[in-house]
């Protein structure tokens, strides 16, 4: 299981305090790691976002993937015809918002930073992540694993990635103007 | 012949193609059972085989099926991320398998995250990887592994969390030697999980055993038993996963070899039967054929068996009833070839030997008899001119007139060629003479120009056996002859009073020189006058003979003969021979027959036959006119010339009842006188010429 990160080109586009970040991440596989999340952490704290939603449909959860600071407080509606139940391990522990129907919401503050498998406890092949960082730099890639994260203050960082299939990659990075980063994940 | 040779062929007989029988029914029933055992072992263990698969088959299903819900399970596909091991034990503790034995649920990477069942907490990093392995890959896997814990059969299927695994969960059931015994048991077979050629499992009541490398067609050993087994791949296993069935080989062929034994039995017994049967029947057979060839034992000894009883319908009561006949038949035969001996076949006469034998049974028992011999005369004389059938007439007509005249008890026999012999008991002489006599006259009348001459003799006391009776009567036969044929003679000289001079009956058992001697002699002595006289002629012609210049031989000879020349006087009536007086011609012509008649004698002693020139002829004359024979000059026999001059000289010399004998010179004078007449000249010259010399010399006392 090799793991290596290249960089193919580091171009500095720099601003007079603040840059923005762009790259593409591939697996180790060398497929793009389509919506993997990237962000920056050795820069400022975050503070809790409002109006985070992940929301019931379809017997699906939307979105499949999400990220939020620390502290944020996402709410759960079912917008679906059936009843649905949101549960997932965080933080060593369990929470289980129940059973619920349709129309009603339910919220869950993520008050530390770290992934969160969501389940449905009736629809076992349901399924969504939660990213909880502790950053204010952070982006989801596209479907080619291209991401974008605009107004970096110039600096030093650790880009850091997931991807759902669990791979990661850590990577440090000098933000001293507009910055293009490769990035290949590494399996678990 | 060996008669057992038959019994033990027809033993063999039976029983070789019996006992090949049950040689080609061994064989060929060893090979249809040989093919048999195999098809039922094949059918037997594919059988087992196809229900192993089956149950297998249908475990895994189970298996994967509840491994498939256990994947989907949204607690465990939480843990399975959370990597919370003791809520997660606690969630596969509380949950409660159905089917499986046990479960084991992974992470991602491998790691055990709880287990329930037999593999609880023991580690199976081998399991757990597996699952990894295939759920890595978004896949489900079931199959037989092979841990340090023995055999599993297991299942997994991948924690999906969208389009990625997360972990896995996997059911197991173990497949240890127990659960094998278990299936065994309920399958009638051995089982055994290979890898390879290792075995991996087996059902406990299999003792331990390799493989060997063989998959298909699995004879093996295993404690001492044949196991035949059969090879099944375990479908969704790695390669050289399988399952082999086995059967114990006897308890296939146990039933055939119960069935082969019930065979054997069988064919034993109709063997034992067969041979009691074939033994019977031998015994049946061979004893009465033993029977046989002991009563053909008996026949080829010259006896004659007891017949056989009949009782029998087969070829052996019809072979013992032809031996009967057989041996009736050889008795028959014997009688009538004995008949034949004795019968003269022309004449329907007892013949020689018969009437001899008939004669000395009737010498014994009857007081008087007599016996005539019967010669037709002339008969070879007719018979070359009229030839041998008109001969056989003669001879058949002969004998029928001789059994018509012979009274009631008498026997007629043809005694030899033209000869006959009557024998009349109780009969005396003059009775049988009559008789003679009759059958003369009878004969001559028949008109074959032919006669007949007979001869009587009377059982007497020199003449009471056969011998010397039929001597007698020969001796009168020949006499009739010599009197001129066509006459009957007897033989009557013998003395009356009981004595028995001539010891016939002596000189006929005992043929020597001594008893003719003998007889000669007492011939002599029955005249008072010419006592003496046979030895006197014989030393006075042996004299004779030796002047003449014979030999030592010759003169022996000559004195030989001389001894006995008249013995033939024996056959001539005392009357005759004593007569005081010059004989009758009929006397006389009965005188002159006595060299013929001693002839006959003479001839018995076959040792004396150099004699018998001198005994027949000593009364011929050289002048031709002396008897038998008439012989002249040369023609006589020169032992009979000595013996004439020797006996005429006696003769004359000799006192005569009526006369007083010649003296010595007178009776000289008369042989020199007959010298060339009556005697040959020669001799009778010499003669008196010795005699004279004899005289002129002093006589000797």
């Amino acid at each position: 299981m090799r793991t290596y990160l290249a960089i193919l080109a580091c171009v500095a586009f720099s601003v007079a305090q603040a840059s923005d970040v762009r790259g593409k991440v591939n697996l180790a596989n060398g497929k793009p790691a389509s919506h993997c999340v990237v962000y920056l952490e050795g820069g400022a704290h975050s503070r809790p976002q409002k109006g985070a939603v992940v929301d019931q449909k379809d017997r699906r959860f939307s979105p499949h993937i999400s990220v939020v600071t620390v502290g944020t407080d996402v709410s759960f509606p079912n917008d679906d015809t059936i009843f649905h139940n949101v549960f997932a391990d965080y933080d060593a522990k369990r929470f289980d918002l129940g059973m619920y129907a349709r129309g009603q919401t339910k919220h869950q503050v993520f008050p530390k930073p770290g992934v969160v498998a969501l389940m449905c406890s009736v629809h076992p092949d349901m399924s969504a992540y939660i990213m909880v960082v502790d950053t204010p730099y952070y982006a989801i890639a596209d479907a080619n694993g291209d991401f974008h994260i605009s107004d970096v203050p110039n600096g030093d960082y650790q880009l850091k990635v997931w991807h759902e299939s669990g791979q990661t990659s850590f990577k440090a990075v000098h933000v001293a103007g507009p910055e293009s980063v490769e990035v290949v994940t590494r399996r678990p | 012949m060996n008669i057992h040779s038959i019994r033990s062929k027809i033993r063999s007989l039976i029983l070789v193609p019996l006992l090949a029988l049950g040689i080609i029914a061994f064989f060929a029933f060893g090979l249809l059972s040989r093919r048999e055992i195999a098809q039922r072992t094949s059918m037997d263990v594919r059988a087992a085989k196809s229900t192993l698969e089956t149950f297998l088959s249908e475990k895994r299903k189970h298996l994967e099926l509840e491994t498939k819900l256990l994947a989907q399970v949204p607690y465990f596909k939480a843990a399975a991320q959370s990597h919370d091991r003791a809520t997660t034990q606690v969630e596969v503790n509380q949950y409660f398998p159905s089917m499986s034995d046990g479960l084991i649920l992974v992470t991602e990477g491998g790691t055990e995250l709880a287990s329930s069942g037999p593999l609880k907490g023991a580690s199976p990093s081998t399991i757990a990887k597996l699952g990894w392995t295939s759920a890595r890959d978004g896949k489900s896997w079931s199959g037989l592994v092979v841990l340090p814990k023995g055999l599993f059969l297991a299942a997994t299927a991948p924690f999906m969390y969208g389009d990625f695994p997360k972990g896995a969960a996997i059911c197991y059931s173990p497949m240890n030697d127990a659960t094998l015994q278990t299936l065994a048991q309920q399958l009638s077979v051995q089982i055994a999980i290979v890898e390879g050629d290792k075995v991996v499992a087996r059902s406990t009541s299999m003792k331990p055993f390799k493989l060997d490398g063989k998959t298909t067609g699995i004879y093996t050993q295993v404690g001492g038993e044949d196991y035949v087994g059969a090879y099944s791949a375990f479908r969704g296993a790695g390669d050289g996963t399988g399952f082999v069935t086995f059967r114990n080989a006897n308890d296939i062929i146990g039933p055939s070899k119960l069935f082969l034994l019930m065979f054997f039995t069988l064919v034993a017994l109709g063997f034992l039967l067969t041979a009691g049967l074939s033994e019977a029947f031998t015994r049946n057979l061979v004893r009465p054929l033993e029977g046989v060839v002991q009563a053909a034992i008996v026949l080829a000894r010259g006896e004659y068996p007891e017949p056989f009883e009949v009782t029998r319908k087969d070829e052996i009561g019809l072979l013992q009833g032809v031996f009967n006949r057989m041996t009736r038949a050889l008795q028959d035969h014997e009688q009538k070839l004995r008949a034949m001996i004795d019968i003269d076949p022309l004449t329907d006469l007892i013949n020689h030997r018969r009437f001899k034998e008939q004669l000395s049974v009737e010498l014994e028992k009857a007081e008087s008899l007599s016996i005539v011999m019967l010669d037709i005369d002339h008969f070879s004389e007719f018979n070359s001119t009229k030839g041998m059938a008109d001969g056989d007439t003669v001879l058949k007509a002969c004998a029928a007139l001789l059994l018509e005249i012979t009274p009631e008890g008498a026997m007629v026999a043809r005694y030899g060629g033209e000869e006959f012999a009557l024998m009349i008991p109780s009969c005396e002489l003059e009775d049988a003479r009559a008789l003679a006599e009759s059958a003369l006259a009878k004969f001559a009348s028949l008109g074959f120009e032919l006669t007949l001459s007979a001869g009587c003799a009377q059982k007497g006391t020199g003449t009471d056996q056969v011998g010397s009776l039929c001597l007698a009567a020969e001796l009168a036969l020949a006499q009739a002859k010599q009197l001129g044929r066509n006459q009957v003679s007897d033989f009557n000289t013998l003395a009356q009073d009981g004595t028995d001079p001539y010891q016939l009956n002596r000189f006929l058992q005992d043929g020597t020189i001594a008893t003719i001697q003998a007889l000669a002699a007492a011939v002599d002595a029955k005249d008072a006058y010419t006592k003496g006289h046979s030895q006197r002629v014989a030393e006075y012609a042996a004299d004779l003979c030796r002047f003449v210049g014979g030999a030592d031989s010759e003169v022996e000879l000559v004195y030989r003969t001389g001894t006995l020349h008249d013995v033939g006087k024996i056959g001539v009536p005392d009357q005759v021979l004593n007569k005081p007086g010059p004989l009758t011609p009929e006397e006389r012509a009965v005188m002159e027959t006595h060299p013929a008649l001693g002839e006959i004698i003479v001839r018995k002693v076959p040792q004396l036959a150099d004699t018998l020139p001198g005994v027949r002829n000593h009364h011929e004359r050289w002048d031709g006119k002396g008897y038998p024979d008439g012989l002249a000059g040369d023609a006589i026999p020169r032992l009979g010339r000595i013996l004439a001059v020797a006996d005429t000289y006696d003769a004359m010399t000799s006192d005569r009842p009526y006369r007083k004998g010649l003296p010595v010179e007178v009776a000289l004078a008369e042989i020199a006188k007959n010298a060339g007449i009556q005697f040959e000249p020669t001799l009778a010259q010499a003669f008196v010429e010795m005699m004279s010399k004899h005289a002129s010399q002093p006589k000797a006392a």
